[in-house]
């Protein structure tokens, strides 16, 4: 087992308890928003190596959703921290009762390559502020960030509580042998059964943020131009490959004829003419991913874009047009910047369509009367959802940030990253005196004395009288 | 064997018909359930006898009391429980609306266990109903007259498509847990336990796991050892000890052994009279296959109390170890019965070492007249859950989660905790199609100035 010194070493830093004191866990997180801002040049040049990342959009999720993660934590982690005082029941009345956050011990975080900085950061920062101490596994296919985290981390973090543990797929598999007190995982479902299946022999406590199909409802009534730029924007930012990115679109045929001059112009705005020659517009990651892509563009028809280049991985903003449910473009995550349309008659239909296939991460529906949102909203199931908009639900720290079904379990953003990594540990503390308070419940047991347990035990419907 | 494909599958299409969500339709099957817990009271209560030889007032607390709580509260509640719940908002999105939506997951499937057959079928069955899901029930072949009783009865009071019962043993629930659920509670051992989210890891079903372990009991020089034990016999001679919250074992300075031994002897006397056999408030082991794992713990201990046993009825008396070895075969594994060993230890750092280098416990206890040194062994421990200065106890507050850590479990449920278990937190942002000038800061082209 090539990570069992690794581990023990770690679990060993765990056991001597320095990763608990409040001090520390913020001085690990300010050292973590040092790392951002010594090294953000560095990050936004391997993202740009990495997938062609353009640099506002890099320093937008990278650093600042990063950096707006950990001042929310640093503000409020005494807060998070301090045991939570529950009601109590009227025998418990001179008790002590509450919930405390126990650190679980020894972390694994698994991240992919499409935000590759912002999806290991974040994840740690929660680790950190409710205590333990954490593996990292960045991915290997965003090789230039890899290296970047491999080898900077190490000079910001406690290298005896935190460490960095790079490679691919073998590496991953002996590294999940080991035992974690917890593993949070982002990627894709198959991995993440994968994930899961390891963790269920050690009894770890997973978080999964997978993926899906992201539907993109557009009903008959919306403003047109506003809609085709707020999808676009979600589509095509870091060329696609995000996970909440609206997927496909569902609307009438008559709605898809409308959008795509106002898709063909919102294009334009933000990329030019020519959209390669934009600096704002990513590129695919890697040469397995582009030639998976360059296959979807067979389904439908391609009403914008449609141009590759292989050797710059180079795929234009596409819309293909009138797609199939049978098409390839229907058949997995996308992941790319191809927004395929498929016709539906009405709202039912395309309600009947997200329900007939796995709960993705997000729905999204776009639509002037706020009924037919709700409706959408109320008759589908999806991690999260935004109505009017792409991407920005996950902006709000206050809202959990997860899958349900195929995309995902568990929870994170703000103050449930550090919920996660939490036990959350029920405690009463009991007086040690009124000892005859508790004479009902002993044996021998008598009708009488249960007549006691019951009035003082029981929780009585309001409007009927409670005795004492 | 019944074809389980067929039940979950109506199950679902049961669920998709969507009549389990409005609130109206889940108080109504809670107040079935009320109901039928007020009307079956005398056929429940004879189950409990059947299988464990639990007395009346004794099963009516301990099962039927608890489960009564939960769906009075489950009802008055639901409506607050159910309501989206608006979160704080950024000055990007002042102008929306941000709100956590709470939404039943689909069909869960609950697992219980034999040692409190009904309430922990009845508890998780009450917290799916309220989040509005499709519940399958496998309550344990090993308690078998309450499962066949909670079989027989379901039907008669609830949806008999929303809510099946599922009887069998391992083959039977093998076969179940190749279905697809949204969700899993399961309730009962760790080795069980890792086989549950195995299978559920194929479907990527988030799962409750409410398992077991060895909860250590410690107590403190300093405490008032009357009040101490008696609260102790209470927790570990309830149900024969078969409690996967007792006290497993207690740790105590050498100095006070023989004083704890003395105090528990007498609380049991006071509790169940000189001849245990005959008190009908003492239980006896679930079946022989527990009753032969149990004694074969004793062999080679120093029996400071009780020892005696019949196989014919299952009977074993409260049993107290003295001197005990960690490395003895009481010490090994979650006792589950009517065996408490006694392990010295010198101090409390010893025995914080002593719980720390073991599997995180269900539960700790701690007996001590000294507020700080019970703070103190709860910052350096880990473990499901505490009670300081009695045991069992936390299991009764609603208001606490009750679930394990480690290897004895993970998740949580119990009163709101139910709910939020079987329910999907949903994120959900409604923006306004109009005030486009807001985004425009976001999009490309990208600048200096944007940024």
């Amino acid at each position: 087992n090539p990570y069992a010194g690794l581990v023990s070493h770690l679990r060993a830093s765990w056991i001597s308890g320095k990763t608990r004191p409040l001090e520390y866990r913020v001085a690990q997180l300010e050292a973590l928003g040092r790392f951002l801002d010594d090294k953000k040049e560095e990050i936004l040049e391997a993202t740009e190596l990495d997938m062609g990342k353009p640099s506002f959009e890099a320093f937008f999720s990278e650093i600042l959703l990063c950096k707006n993660e950990l001042n929310v934590t640093l503000n409020n982690l005494s807060n998070w921290m301090k045991d939570e005082h529950v009601d109590k029941n009227l025998v418990m009345q001179l008790d002590s009762a509450f919930i405390r956050k126990d650190p679980y011990g020894v972390v694994l975080i698994i991240a992919p390559w499409n935000y590759p900085i912002h999806l290991f950061l974040v994840p740690l920062i929660g680790a950190i502020a409710a205590g333990n101490c954490a593996i990292i596994k960045p991915s290997e296919i965003s090789k230039n960030t890899e290296r970047l985290i491999a080898e900077m981390l190490s000079c910001y973090l406690d290298n005896d509580c935190f460490a960095v543990v790079t490679g691919g797929v073998p590496e991953t598999t002996r590294l999940l042998e080991n035992k974690f007190d917890y593993i949070f995982f982002t990627g894709s479902p198959p991995v993440g059964r994968i994930v899961m299946t390891a963790a269920a022999k050690h009894l770890t406590p997973v978080t999964l943020e997978l993926g899906g199909k992201n539907p993109c409802y557009v009903s008959d009534t919306c403003d047109v131009t506003n809609v085709a730029r707020r999808v676009a924007w979600g589509r095509f930012f870091n060329a696609g490959q995000t996970c909440i990115a609206p997927d496909y679109l569902l609307c009438t045929i008559e709605m898809q004829e409308k959008l795509m001059p106002a898709l063909r112009q919102a294009i334009t705005e933000f990329f030019g003419p020519n959209p390669r020659e934009s600096p704002d517009f990513g590129r695919i990651v890697s040469d397995k991913q582009f030639q998976r892509l360059r296959a979807l563009l067979g389904s439908g028809r391609v009403a914008l874009g449609g141009q590759t280049d292989e050797a710059e991985r180079y795929i234009a903003p596409t819309v293909l047009a009138d797609v199939l449910p049978s098409d390839p473009a229907m058949q997995e995550e996308v992941f790319g910047p191809i927004l395929p349309i498929v016709v539906i008659a009405n709202m039912d239909e395309a309600i009947d369509f997200i329900n007939a296939r796995p709960r993705p991460l997000v729905v999204y529906a776009f639509s002037c009367d706020s009924k037919i949102v709700n409706q959408v909203l109320e008759r589908t199931s999806s991690g999260g959802f935004c109505g009017n908009d792409t991407l920005m639900h996950v902006t709000l720290t206050s809202l959990p940030f997860g899958g349900t079904g195929n995309s995902g379990l568990g929870r994170y953003h703000g103050k449930f990253t550090f919920d996660t990594f939490s036990h959350h540990r029920g405690c009463l503390h009991r007086n040690m005196g009124l000892e005859t308070l508790n004479t009902p419940r002993y044996p021998p047991y008598t009708q009488q004395k249960l007549g006691l347990l019951t009035s003082t035990f029981e929780v009585k419907r309001r409007g009927t009288c409670t005795l004492l | 064997m019944q074809n389980m494909q067929q039940i979950v599958g109506r199950a679902r299409a049961a669920f998709r018909s969507g009549r389990s969500r409005p609130l109206e339709f889940r108080i109504q099957q809670l107040k079935a359930l009320e109901r039928m817990v007020q009307e079956k009271e005398k056929e429940i209560l004879a189950a409990l006898k059947a299988d464990l030889n639990k007395s009346g007032p004794n099963a009516y607390s301990h099962e039927i009391l608890g489960v009564l709580r939960e769906l009075i509260l489950a009802m008055e509640k639901l409506p607050s429980w159910a309501a989206p719940q608006p979160v704080k908002k950024n000055l990007l999105t002042m102008r929306d609306e941000a709100y956590i939506g709470y939404e039943p997951l689909g069909v869960v499937l609950v697992i219980g266990a034999w040692n409190y057959p009904f309430v922990l079928v009845m508890q998780p069955l009450i917290g799916a109903i309220a989040a509005g899901n499709a519940v399958v029930v496998k309550p344990s072949e090993v308690s078998e007259n309450t499962a066949r009783l909670v079989a027989e009865l379901l039907p008669q009071y609830l949806d008999k498509e929303l809510y099946p019962v599922v009887t069998g043993g391992v083959p039977e629930t093998t076969e179940l847990l190749t279905q697809r659920f949204d969700h899993i509670l399961y309730t009962g051992n760790t080795a069980v336990g890792k086989i549950v989210m195995a299978a559920a890891a194929k479907h990527l079903t988030p799962v409750t796991l409410e398992l077991g372990g060895k909860s250590p009991c410690y107590i403190d020089k300093d405490c008032d050892l009357a009040v101490a034990c008696r609260r102790i016999t209470w927790g570990k001679y309830m149900n024969c000890g078969q409690t996967c919250i007792a006290p497993d074992y207690i740790l105590c300075e050498p100095s006070i052994q023989s004083k704890v031994v003395e105090n528990i002897k007498a609380t049991l006397k006071e509790f169940y009279g000189e001849d245990v056999k005959s008190s009908p408030d003492y239980e006896r082991i679930i079946n022989q296959r527990h009753f032969r794992r149990v004694k074969s713990l004793l062999e080679g201990q120093k029996i400071a109390h009780g020892g005696e046993t019949d196989e014919a009825s299952c009977f074993i008396a409260p049993t107290i170890l003295t001197d005990v070895s960690p490395e003895s075969k009481v010490m090994e594994e979650e006792i589950f019965g009517p065996v408490l060993p006694i392990v010295t230890v010198k101090s409390v750092e010893e025995a914080i070492e002593f719980i720390n280098c073991r599997e995180k416990p269900l539960a700790l206890y701690v007996f001590s007249n000294n507020k700080q040194l019970i703070k103190r062994v709860i910052s350096e421990t880990s473990s499901g859950g505490v009670t300081g200065n009695d045991v069992i106890m936390h299991f009764f507050l609603s208001t606490l989660p009750f679930g394990g850590v480690g290897h004895s479990g993970m998740g949580a449920y119990h009163g709101k905790h139910s709910f939020e278990t079987f329910s999907h937190r949903r994120a959900c942002l409604v923006k306004d199609l109009k005030m486009e000038s807001t985004n425009k800061v976001r999009y490309p082209p990208g600048s200096q100035k944007k940024v």
